[in-house]
């Protein structure tokens, strides 16, 4: 089994997979480090660490396969008007598998985020649309990540790694006949289409220090990705219709559009956990992310129209002589620092059956500055509560030589009220008021096997 | 060595999996909305009166013009075409109106939906000064419950007020309490209250004009037009010139107090598009360069805010009934994608 595993990570590793992330930046990943806060860079060991940090998949010597199901429901608005922000949910999973070179230990680890609905949500709207910039469009993506481990000292994990995701191209070509006086009757036109998502690959590499029992540290890079829609469309066609001693123009039409779909910007979090006495874990982290990297979601377009138009119709035809093309403005986001504090208590721990609590907080300030110009790209500060239980199982002989263990969590996304004034008292959207809330609940089963 | 997976777990696995099927559903969002338009007109079931053009909100068949609401009443002139009235040959630019008696205000009483039905006359000309017609009504509620109506005529800008929105006009004073200068003709008086002071906006003929007054019947006339039109805020294409306001005073969910002021935007064709011009102290304007309204020839706005972001524009679109020119009375809504939804 483990070489089926190690095969899976190295094709994982080396193939151009096509899904891309990230519920689970935003909304966590596995019910115990969401319940914490995701404060868990420097003591996780489960499948999560594939997000959390990679150096965590050697930090226990169990082969571990997980299985969870998460949710969200989103209450967002503007103007008192609610935003309708589709909920996310889906499956999460990975598996973790020790070994050894020699004295050095080894961990393969896979994480993947599956949306139900879709497997990753291409939008482009209107330029000036108001939107929710981190929870419209931005959750719905599936994340896989490949890790590998290695535990070179017994104080020193060291972990990296390839998340992926896809960016999708697409050309549409038009050729043949355009009717000018009946085009929708008469015209004949062909057309090729040709779609691709193409892979994006960008890596994820932690460290683990764990001097002794009681406190261990981490350090987790994420590098970034940014996905973009690039959509052209080619039409050359004739145009028919114009009358027997017209000679048919010419019409040739290129378009041509990009936009980010969706941006992660790398981050760096630091990490420590202590445990001050056998029943109680205290986490505390920070994460610098770069957000102030982030161009913009807003698209560029370019378009050519040439139609040679005969003496005989300039009259009735007229040309633009260019059509301008459109540049958005940049989103001069800020980078950000987001702490973050998670607990853990072993309510009741016996041989054969443990039973923890948790509990976990984190804030992030927003990146967007105020939106004061045509543009609407919605965010406010986001404090999250996060809560949590697990059981873990021990005595599954002869079932399971291992363990079980069953986690939930309960977070609560508080976004307080911002406000925006606009510089144009014109403008089409004029000044709003955003704010919201957003529940996520996920349940996340492990079995490890000695 | 074999290792023994629990059969719930592939079972999980599978039913886990299961869940990926989904659907893609795109819905229209409602967006805040800043009173700048584009209005679509109203639907039959938004205003209970049928006919054409879309979006009338008063079917009459007298010749009618220059809507306003306030307190849920609608305002406007209306005369009937006079009895003996032979149409045109060629077609008139516009309403001519010395085929019709002479213009009366109106009232009609709030209805169930947006349109309503044709009301009783509240002032007609009886002054001197007033020549043979009172017409642009501008109806201001007042804190006590009064209401306050001022009006053109041909010698300027005149006062009434009632003891309610619904009760009878009486006028204030023997003459206007704004007066055409030299050979100007004084129309489409426009009155809002802001912080203290009164602010009459009014077509002179060459442009907007402002008033500015305490009371809000003793006004003083800033001088010159306000720098609304083409060549002076915004380069409009077309445009000839800016008239007819309708001002009203809009609070953004910010807090910040605006000034909407609507506006006529009159072309070289001779037809015209409602613009908008806003202002945070009703001095200084900030011009829209599109119209709010896409109907062709849309003219007299009359705007109502809802809430702080659906708008109405009661406003009037050319028609043609017994071979007069005439206009209509219809109404837009704003933002599109809002719908009025009334009760059977």
């Amino acid at each position: 089994m483990r070489a089926l595993v190690v095969l899976v990570c190295g094709c994982a590793v080396l193939a151009p997979v096509r899904v891309a992330a990230q519920a689970m930046e935003t909304f966590g990943m596995g019910s115990r480090a969401t319940a914490m806060g995701g404060a868990v860079t420097a003591d996780v060991r489960d499948f999560s660490a594939n997000f959390y940090n990679p150096a965590g998949l050697v930090r226990s010597d169990e082969l571990r396969i997980a299985i969870g199901y998460m949710g969200t429901a989103a209450d967002m608005y503007v103007n008192d008007v609610d935003s309708s922000i589709d909920s996310v949910h889906g499956i999460v999973a990975g598996f973790v598998v020790p070994g050894a070179f020699g004295d050095v230990e080894f961990a393969f680890g896979l994480g993947v985020h599956l949306n139900d609905e879709r497997v990753s949500r291409s939008r482009t709207l209107p330029r000036t649309q108001p939107r929710w910039e981190f929870y419209d469009n931005r959750p719905h993506r599936t994340f896989l990540a490949a890790h590998l481990a290695l535990r070179p000292l017994d104080w020193l994990l060291v972990g990296g790694g390839i998340a992926f995701q896809s960016i999708s191209s697409t050309t549409l070509e038009l050729r043949g006949s355009l009717d000018f006086a009946n085009p929708a009757g008469r015209s004949r036109l062909e057309h090729d289409l040709v779609g691709n998502l193409e892979t994006l690959r960008y890596p994820q590499a932690g460290v683990q220090i764990v001097p002794n029992d009681r406190v261990s540290f981490g350090l987790v890079y994420r590098g970034e990705y940014r996905l973009s829609n690039d959509l052209g469309a080619e039409g050359l066609a004739d145009v028919t219709g114009l009358g027997p001693d017209v000679v048919p123009p010419d019409v040739y039409v290129l378009i041509h559009t990009v936009s980010v779909n969706s941006f992660s910007p790398q981050q760096l979090s630091f990490g420590a956990s202590v445990t001050p006495f056998d029943r109680l874990t205290l986490n505390a982290e920070v994460t610098w992310v770069d957000w102030s990297d982030y161009e913009t979601s807003i698209g560029a377009s370019d378009v050519i129209l040439t139609v040679d138009i005969p003496p005989e119709l300039s009259d009735l035809i007229s040309v633009p002589d260019s059509i301008n093309s459109t540049r958005p403005i940049q989103a001069k986001f800020r980078d950000r620092w987001v702490p973050r504090i998670g607990a853990e208590l072993a309510l009741v721990d016996t041989p054969a059956f443990e039973l923890d609590a948790r509990a976990g907080y984190l804030f992030e300030s927003t990146p967007a500055p105020a939106q004061t110009g045509r543009y609407n790209l919605i965010d406010t500060d986001r404090h999250v509560l996060s809560l949590g239980a697990g059981v873990i199982l021990r005595d599954l002989e002869p079932t399971v030589d291992g363990f079980l263990t069953l986690d939930a969590h309960f977070q609560w996304s508080i976004l307080p009220e911002r406000v925006m004034s606009k510089d144009s008292l014109v403008d089409t959207y004029g000044d709003y008021r955003a704010h919201g809330q957003i529940f996520a609940a996920g349940l996340t089963a492990e079995v490890g096997f000695e | 060595m074999t290792r023994r997976v629990p059969s719930w777990t592939l079972a999980a696995v599978v039913l886990a999996s299961c869940g990926t099927f989904g659907t893609e559903e795109l819905e229209d969002i409602d967006q805040p909305h800043n009173g700048v338009g584009p209005f679509r007109p109203a639907g039959r079931e938004e205003t209970g009166v049928s006919g054409s053009p879309p979006g009338r909100a008063l079917s009459v068949r007298q010749a009618v013009a220059t809507p306003m609401v306030s307190e849920g009443h609608l305002f406007y002139v209306a005369a009937n075409p006079l009895a003996d009235v032979v149409p045109p040959e060629e077609p008139t630019d516009g309403i001519d109106w010395s085929l019709f008696e002479p213009r009366r205000i109106f009232r009609s009483e709030p209805g169930e939906r947006l349109g309503f039905s044709f009301g009783e006359p509240v002032l007609e000309a009886e002054e001197s000064w007033e020549g043979d017609g009172v017409l642009d009504p501008w109806v201001v509620p007042l804190p006590d419950g009064r209401s306050r109506l001022y009006y053109a005529a041909d010698g300027g800008i005149g006062v009434a007020e009632a003891p309610s929105v619904s009760g009878a006009f009486t006028r204030i004073g023997d003459g206007p309490i704004l007066s055409a200068e030299g050979s100007e003709v004084l129309r489409r008086p426009s009155v809002i209250e802001r912080e203290g002071a009164w602010l009459m906006y009014f077509d002179t003929g060459a442009g907007i004009a402002l008033a500015e007054s305490a009371d809000g019947v003793s006004f003083t006339r800033m001088p010159g037009v306000l720098p609304l039109g083409r060549g002076q805020l915004r380069d409009v294409p077309d445009e000839v010139r800016v008239g007819g306001p309708a001002a009203v005073v809009a609070e953004t969910p910010s807090g910040r107090r605006i000034v909407r002021l609507y506006l006529e935007s009159h072309r070289e064709d001779g037809t015209s598009a409602i613009s908008l011009a806003a202002s945070l102290d009703g001095r200084t304007f900030e011009r829209l360069e599109r119209p709010v309204v896409e109907a062709d020839d849309a003219a007299e706005p009359g705007p109502v805010i809802v809430d702080r972001r659906v708008s109405l524009l009661y406003h009037t679109v050319p028609r043609v009934q017994s071979d007069l020119e005439m206009r209509a009375l219809v109404v837009g809504i704003a933002p599109r994608t809002f719908q009025f939804v009334f009760e059977e």
